[in-house]
């Protein structure tokens, strides 16, 4: 079975979760919805305070080309444009908060019915960035830039990314057992915006299930893939590399090597931007983890609050930490006012046993992280420089390549944060950047 | 006995006669009063001056005359040393010493979540804004004890840095390790500051920190010397060189933001060693002291504000300040 | 052949630092970095093989012939405090951030026992004069090779967290032994 170098084998803990099947969350009354759901330029919201506001409405204007619209998830009034906390900072950001009238009317005309296969490339394309569609898997880069390549690099390789290698996450699997026809026309859509006439749909060999069915359903031009179960598989350079060989150069992006990967949830997305003109206003997301009384992957409405998902799901239990994301990548909150966004792909609701939350000791120079790192890149050495803020030193060690996957911080005997002192060396780095002191 | 001599002696002579030659050829113009100068520095390497060490400083204060001095470590009588050696005078800057913008201990702020991870306030910093409420307040964590190259702070009980006057030399190595720039560099003859720098709004600020400034401007409309004001959005912050150390904005501050070295009160005559001469009710900007010529002059207490302007005038010194 | 043995043999089986413990001052004062390692390594060859070549011809024609084997130490260290002050004034010349860097390392050369080491060896092992030289140029290589090693282990080292009494000099003493321990597998090479 196809694989990659490197990598680690987290336990799953997907079974307290992967056969639930989706259940909608029931609507809320307030819905916070972030302006920057996205990676890139901010958008800057177009509405006012008291403007009356249709289910799938435009919100935002995107300052930029890479940047993403923000549609209102239901129908309401805007009660108020004010800072909260981010999820993914946990600063203060700009956020539109929705009074929900409970009516959940639809924007007028939507949803269309229209047959996206007898549509230009350009206006799918176009479609797709109205409608505010982002990386689902977590990342949120802007898809229609992603379907942008500049015009020296010709894609002849699109990959749709079934794998979930997150551990406890289950929202992906789900949506392959129960929408697999959004999946694959959302795919197929793909296709022709980039003008290729086959796809690899990959999925890691622990959902047998799905495998066989997407195999059954999926047209002879897509062909299903089962990956060898290894975290990070998931990561679009190691699905690159085990699918094609091909390896993204150092610095690079997938277009370099003739590649583009997207999320099962994010081509569904584009199935209905598509066909039905539905905006990016609501997802899949698996609400997990030994912390939470009943484990549910839901439907939620971006911009739901929090408290909301956990009264739907039992509340807590013991809870330690809750993650946004998957237990390796994902971001730890800082407060429980926090609301769904476009790339929570989890929510992880930890108790104290299922944390690391002991001290770390000197490195050992075990090498054991060497082993595991997936880019091949020497995290111990990262670290000790981290310790040191020695960003420069670190620029030599490839720092800049490291995709902060927590392989290395898993397998630490000495249980050193490795991907935090990266994070902090990569700060560094930006902030001399910005500062002019060249890097 | 001889032969020893002068062999030694010849292959010497020889050696010597190369090297004399070798001397010349490879000539380098080297100042000695640079090494006397180095001799002065520190030796620490800080690199406040802004060159690349004390060797690299002693370099250009040497050969280059529009140099200054920039060493803060370098105490009075070094100066005039280095003044000797040079022959040209060299002015200390104002002696700056660090200070501390913050005063919100645990026991007084709240904290969001609980941070596990490197002990450093810069790597803090980057999980998600620091685990303190407050984003312009103190994580506590000690990058600038960890920085300071003199050992002149330490973290205290309280969870705040604490900065040894004595030992600190003001090379602001620490403002530079602050990742929320709470870190300054003061007059070491102020005697106030304010310790807060929190721009939220009063409101915002009481719900996460009990002892910040509420920008309430009691100070700014009690200051006799318009020496403390409140700038849109900022907290209260003095100017030094207006500061007459009266101290009425302590007294006045209803949150007890703003930090004193020494007490400050109010004063009174010596009479034993007045002369009489007037000076000080002269100066007096509230007409607190008053007497006749030739005589003990009295201060009186409901007036005076402290601002200790007579004993700066005082010829005699004759004035002091009450004991709190 | 022969003068490749003698090489190696100088430079790794019987390493002057490693093996004969000769010149330990700069080997630990100079090797906190590569590259006053290597501006240390590269001013000890020079003075090395010049020393034993100027030392070689004043013993065996002017202090044999006249009888004064006796005044060999005293000679010896007159011709080596001469040459090392000769590279002092070159290398400030040349590299005054060498020369600074080095220190007081630089006219310590003139009391490193491995100079005066090679030049006592060349006689009491009766090299002739091509012999001689060889052997210093095997020996300086050996010695810069330890020292640029060294130099190496100990930058590494400066990123771990040393226990505090381990500090500075007693983990560097620590580990220049167990690289003499490495060294040692190179015995039995050459006879």
């Amino acid at each position: 079975m196809k694989t990659f170098k490197g990598g680690i084998h987290p336990p799953e803990n997907k079974v307290l979760v992967k056969d639930n099947a989706i259940i909608e969350l029931p609507l809320s009354k307030v819905f916070f919805v972030p302006t920057q759901q996205h990676l890139g330029a901010p958008a800057k919201p177009v509405v006012n305070t008291g403007a009356t506001v249709k289910r799938g409405q435009v919100l935002t204007e995107p300052m930029g080309f890479v940047s993403a619209v923000v549609h209102a998830p239901t129908s309401g009034t805007v009660k108020e444009i004010t800072k909260r906390v981010h999820p993914v900072t946990g600063l203060l950001a700009p956020y539109i908060i929705i009074e929900a009238d409970g009516k959940d009317e639809w924007a007028p005309g939507l949803p269309l019915e229209r047959d996206p296969f007898a549509m230009e490339a350009k206006e799918l394309l176009n479609i797709i960035q109205l409608s505010g569609i982002v990386g689902m898997g977590g990342a949120t880069f802007p898809t229609h830039v992603k379907l942008s390549p500049p015009k020296d690099k010709t894609i002849d390789t699109f990959i749709i990314n079934g794998a979930e290698c997150e551990p406890y996450l289950a929202a992906d699997y789900r949506l392959m057992l129960e929408q697999p026809e959004r999946i694959i026309d959302g795919a197929r859509i793909v296709m022709k915006v980039l003008g290729l006439d086959s796809a690899i749909m990959a999925i890691e060999a622990n959902k047998p299930d799905a495998i066989r069915l997407m195999q059954e359903k999926t047209p002879p031009e897509i062909k299903v893939e089962p990956m060898k179960v290894k975290y990070p598989q998931g990561a679009e350079k190691h699905l690159i590399d085990a699918l094609t060989g091909r390896e993204v150069p150092s610095g690079g992006l997938p277009m370099d090597v003739g590649a583009l990967v997207h999320n099962a949830g994010t081509v569904a997305a584009i199935w209905d931007a598509c066909a039905l003109g539905i905006p990016l206003i609501e997802r899949i997301t698996s609400v997990t983890g030994r912390g939470i009384n009943q484990p549910r992957n839901i439907k939620v409405r971006i911009g739901t609050p929090l408290k909301d998902v956990f009264e739907f799901c039992g509340g807590l239990n013991d809870a330690a930490k809750i993650i946004f994301g998957g237990p390796m990548m994902g971001i730890a909150q800082c407060c429980e006012d926090v609301p769904v966004m476009k790339g929570t792909s989890g929510i992880l609701v930890l108790t104290e046993q299922e944390t690391n939350l002991n001290s770390y000791r000197s490195c050992i120079a075990c090498g054991r992280c060497l082993e595991a790192c997936p880019m091949g890149l020497v995290p111990s050495m990262l670290s000790r420089l981290g310790e040191r803020s020695m960003w420069k030193e670190a620029l030599d060690y490839n720092l800049l390549d490291c995709v902060e996957c927590g392989s290395c911080t898993y397998v630490c005997p000495a249980n050193r944060p490795i991907v935090h002192f990266v994070k902090y060396l990569k700060t560094l780095q930006r902030e001399a950047k910005a500062k002019g002191k060249g890097a | 006995m001889m032969g020893a001599m002068l062999m030694v002696g010849g292959i010497g002579l020889v050696a010597a006669l190369i090297l004399g030659i070798a001397s010349v050829t490879f000539a380098v113009k080297m100042d000695p009063r640079e090494k006397a100068v180095l001799d002065q520095l520190p030796g620490a390497n800080c690199g406040a001056c802004g060159f690349a060490g004390c060797a690299a400083f002693a370099h250009e204060l040497t050969t280059t005359p529009e140099v200054e001095m920039a060493c803060p470590a370098v105490n009075k009588d070094g100066l005039k040393a280095i003044s000797d050696i040079l022959g040209r005078s060299l002015g200390a800057g104002d002696a700056m010493i660090a200070f501390v913008r913050c005063k919100g201990s645990p026991a007084d702020t709240i904290t969001r979540y609980s941070y596990v991870g490197p002990e450093d306030c810069r790597t803090a910093q980057i999980i998600a804004g620091g685990p303190k409420a407050c984003q312009y307040g103190c994580l506590g964590l000690g990058s600038c004890v960890e920085a300071c190259p003199f050992d002149a702070m330490h973290m205290g009980e309280d969870g705040l840095p604490h900065v040894n006057e004595d030992k600190c030399t003001g090379c602001g190595k620490c403002v530079d390790a602050c990742p929320r720039e709470i870190i300054a560099l003061i007059s070491r003859s102020a005697n106030f500051g304010v310790r807060c720098i929190s721009q939220d709004s009063p409101k915002e600020m009481r719900q996460y920190c009990k002892v910040g400034c509420i920008k309430c401007r009691i100070c700014e409309n009690t200051c006799p010397f318009e020496a403390i004001e409140v700038t849109q959005g900022n907290a209260a912050s003095i100017d030094q060189e207006k500061c007459q150390k009266c101290g009425l904005c302590v007294s006045v501050c209803p949150t007890g933001v703003i930090s004193s070295k020494q007490p400050s009160g109010k004063v009174q005559v010596i009479a034993e060693k007045c002369k009489g001469c007037g000076i000080c009710a002269q100066v007096c900007p509230v007409d607190a002291i008053s007497g006749k010529p030739k005589e003990p002059y009295v201060v009186d207490i409901s007036k005076c504000i402290g601002c200790a302007m007579c004993i700066e005038k005082c010829p005699a010194d004759a004035i002091e300040r009450l004991a709190r | 052949m022969h003068y490749i043995l003698l090489i190696v043999g100088a430079a790794l089986v019987n390493n002057f630092v490693l093996s004969r413990f000769l010149g330990i001052c700069p080997f630990i004062g100079v090797s906190k970095r590569i590259d006053t390692a290597f501006g240390m390594g590269m001013a000890v060859i020079f003075v090395m093989t010049l020393a034993s070549f100027v030392t070689w011809l004043i013993n065996y024609y002017l202090l044999d012939p006249s009888g004064l084997q006796y005044l060999q130490t005293i000679a010896f260290i007159l011709v080596i405090a001469s040459l090392v002050q000769l590279v002092e004034m070159i290398i400030q010349r040349v590299s005054l951030p060498l020369y600074q860097a080095l220190g007081i390392y630089l006219p310590l050369i003139t009391t490193n026992c491995a100079v005066l080491g090679v030049a006592i060896l060349n006689i009491q092992l009766k090299y002739n004069l091509l012999d001689a030289c060889i052997f210093s140029i095997g020996a300086a290589l050996g010695f810069a090779l330890a020292l640029i090693i060294f130099a190496g282990m100990r930058e590494d080292l400066e990123l771990n967290n040393i226990p505090r009494a381990f500090r500075g000099t007693p983990i560097a003493l620590i580990t220049a032994g167990i690289l003499s321990l490495a060294f040692m597998g190179f015995s039995g090479l050459v006879k």
